[in-house]
């Protein structure tokens, strides 16, 4: 398999291809380390950009902004989401009520922003983080029901009966079967409105009113010039969301071993 | 209300929309029993042995255990425990954890519910595999687990909803008597629901054949067998040669023989009623064989022979009815031709009337 018709065209579009989606994220982080204001200048390997992040008052704010919207609309959109899955799993067969609550993943996010703005106007609510929480749930819930639904589809009521008929109660039946089976469902789908609600910068641009959400940060920072700590910004940005994908993924894939098992085999 | 029934079922209706599931069903079940309930599906007997185990509630009539009505108690509420069709294992817990569930949702002390595990993990023997994870286990090793998890509560009456049907055929037929040899060992009554007549014939004491949701009869095995109540019993429990015939008096007729004297269970004259033989007590006759006892003599010519082991099966195409007989004898008997002219003589004393079952 080694030299078997290597056209050495394809190893050059191949290496062409990665360099057109890699380059520019790997010079980004590169930048983030060179010791000069200039982009096109290497001044050798400094953390200066670093440090000047970690003293930047406002960019500060606007990470713990991000990082409050991120959690609640996370929690909100997990407990809903998953009750939501449960609803459309186990107690109805309407596909209307399915598609509608998977609709709002298909909405373009400009319009979301422009709809949930005029909402939020028409009913005076304020502006702020409160807003930003309720239009990152819109679509965190939704998502959220769309990953637990795929741990649900599998899912053996019998297991349930069998607890309920062995002695067990509702309610621990719920937190001691139900709830372990589903949960690398619901962690993913945290991880993964987390994720997505860090970064999100168009919905939270018409809702934030005068807060400033991470992403609205930088956007105001480029406008000025790409400096050097928005380089550093971006790689601790990837750094983490790299971690969140990877967790979120070791949790929703299926396990090993649990289909082999399903073969019959001779007992001993 | 004997006080040796541990469960009474009185008249149970149970309907899912149009369909009635359960129709005025009435059973007793004994202490140690082995009970089997056998149907095919959709014959209401999974959802009788839901409504017992407290999934499900009826529309009417009652369930009682030891005489107390069990009315709408919950399942968790009920000292009866069930044996999945897919086992149910807990897929997130060791073997070990899966059986000690039902104890410890009863609080016992923890020294008490080890001392229980282990117990069970014997008669399960189930011991070497106690650390290991459903996923990780063997179809009969997961059954194992399921009745061992079942049985540790020590239930009342354990329920076991097809209990062998998710194992290949060679295993089925070692866990039956394993099965059988259990109950008698834990000293439990069983009631098990099966679509597989070989199975409830082998393992139950008795069993309920349902069609419908109605019970057609309930009897021991080799009752069911020489007795059937109607055809769709007789049919079902093992292979059956049906003549369908009229009811007169003192008997019933086929067409072109004399009335055959045979109780017609009080079936009204001029009504169709069926003359049932098994294929062992059919006779093949060689040419010229007269037959000593009263019976029907057929002619026809041989459709098949097919040897199984030490018998024969022999297929009779019959001229004048049109029916295929079966006919079993020892393999060294007759040896006859696939087409060649033949006779039957089905004895009158081999002979039962077979009523159609109610609708």
């Amino acid at each position: 398999m080694t030299n078997r018709g290597r056209n050495p065209l394809l190893v050059v579009y191949m290496g062409a291809l990665l360099a057109f989606l890699y380059l520019p994220i790997a010079i980004l982080i590169v930048l983030s380390f060179n010791d000069s204001k200039l982009a096109m200048v290497w001044r050798g390997f400094s953390l200066r950009w670093y440090e000047e992040l970690m003293h930047d008052g406002d960019m500060l704010t606007s990470i713990r902004n991000t990082l409050v919207i991120a959690l609640i609309a996370t929690l909100i959109s997990v407990v809903f989401g998953t009750l939501l899955a449960f609803g459309l799993e186990r107690h109805t067969r309407s596909a209307a009520l399915e598609n509608g609550v998977y609709l709002p993943l298909m909405i373009p996010d400009v319009v979301t922003g422009i709809g949930l703005l005029s909402f939020f106007t028409a009913i005076t609510f304020p502006l702020g983080t409160g807003s930003v929480i309720i239009a990152h749930s819109v679509w965190g819930i939704a998502f959220a029901a769309a990953i637990v639904r795929t741990r649900l589809r599998g899912f053996d009521r019998a297991v349930e009966e069998a607890s309920l008929d062995l002695g067990m109660r509702e309610v621990p039946t719920f937190l001691r079967i139900t709830l372990p089976i589903i949960w690398p469902g619901i962690v993913a789908a945290a991880l993964v409105v987390f994720t997505l609600s860090i970064d999100e910068f168009i919905i939270a641009y018409f809702t934030a009113g005068q807060t400033v959400t991470f992403p609205i940060q930088v956007y105001s920072m480029i406008r000025f010039g790409v400096t050097p700590e928005i380089n550093a910004v971006a790689t601790i940005m990837l750094l983490f969301s790299m971690v969140l994908i990877l967790t979120a993924y070791l949790f929703a894939r299926p396990r090993p071993g649990r289909r082999s098992a399903d073969a019959e085999e001779p007992t001993t | 209300m004997s006080s040796q029934n541990v469960i009474s079922i009185e008249s149970a209706v149970k309907r899912f929309g149009d369909v009635i599931a359960l129709d005025r069903v009435s059973i007793e079940i004994r202490e140690n029993e082995f009970f089997a309930l056998l149907g095919p599906s959709g014959c209401g007997k999974t959802t009788l042995l839901r409504a017992i185990a407290g999934f499900g509630v009826l529309d009417s009539g009652r369930i009682l255990l030891d005489g107390k009505d069990l009315g709408h108690s919950k399942p968790y509420d009920r000292p009866v425990n069930m044996m999945f069709q897919s086992y149910a294992l807990f897929p997130h817990m060791r073997v070990r954890d899966n059986i000690a569930y039902g104890l410890k949702a009863d609080h016992l002390p923890k020294n008490e519910i080890e001392a229980r595990v282990d117990e069970v993990l014997g008669i399960a023997d189930m011991h070497a595999l106690a650390d290991r994870r459903p996923h990780e286990l063997s179809g009969g090793q997961r059954q194992r687990v399921a009745l061992a998890r079942a049985i540790i509560k020590r239930p009342r009456v354990l329920l076991l909803d097809e209990p062998l049907a998710a194992l290949d055929r060679k295993l089925r037929q070692e866990m039956q008597i394993e099965l059988k040899r259990m109950q008698h060992e834990i000293g439990l009554t069983f009631v098990v629901v099966t679509h597989d007549q070989e199975e409830a014939m082998t393992m139950a004491d008795r069993i309920a054949v349902m069609r419908n949701g109605r019970v057609l009869q309930i009897a021991p095995p080799q009752e069911l067998y020489r007795r059937p109540a109607d055809r769709f019993v007789a049919s079902f429990i093992g292979t059956m040669n049906l003549l369908e015939g009229t009811t007169v008096a003192g008997g019933v007729t086929i067409p072109g023989h004399e009335t055959v004297p045979i109780d017609t269970g009080g079936a009204g004259l001029g009504s169709p009623l069926a003359l049932g033989i098994r294929p062992g007590d059919v006779r093949l006759l060689t040419e010229g064989e007269e037959i000593d006892e009263a019976s029907i003599v057929l002619a026809g010519i041989v459709e098949t022979t097919a040897f199984i082991g030490s018998q024969s099966h022999t297929l009779v195409r019959v001229h004048e009815t049109a029916v295929a007989i079966t006919v079993t004898a020892s393999a060294s008997t007759v040896l006859v031709e696939d087409g060649s002219p033949c006779r039957v003589a089905l004895p009158y004393t081999a002979l039962l009337a077979l009523p159609d079952p109610p609708e």
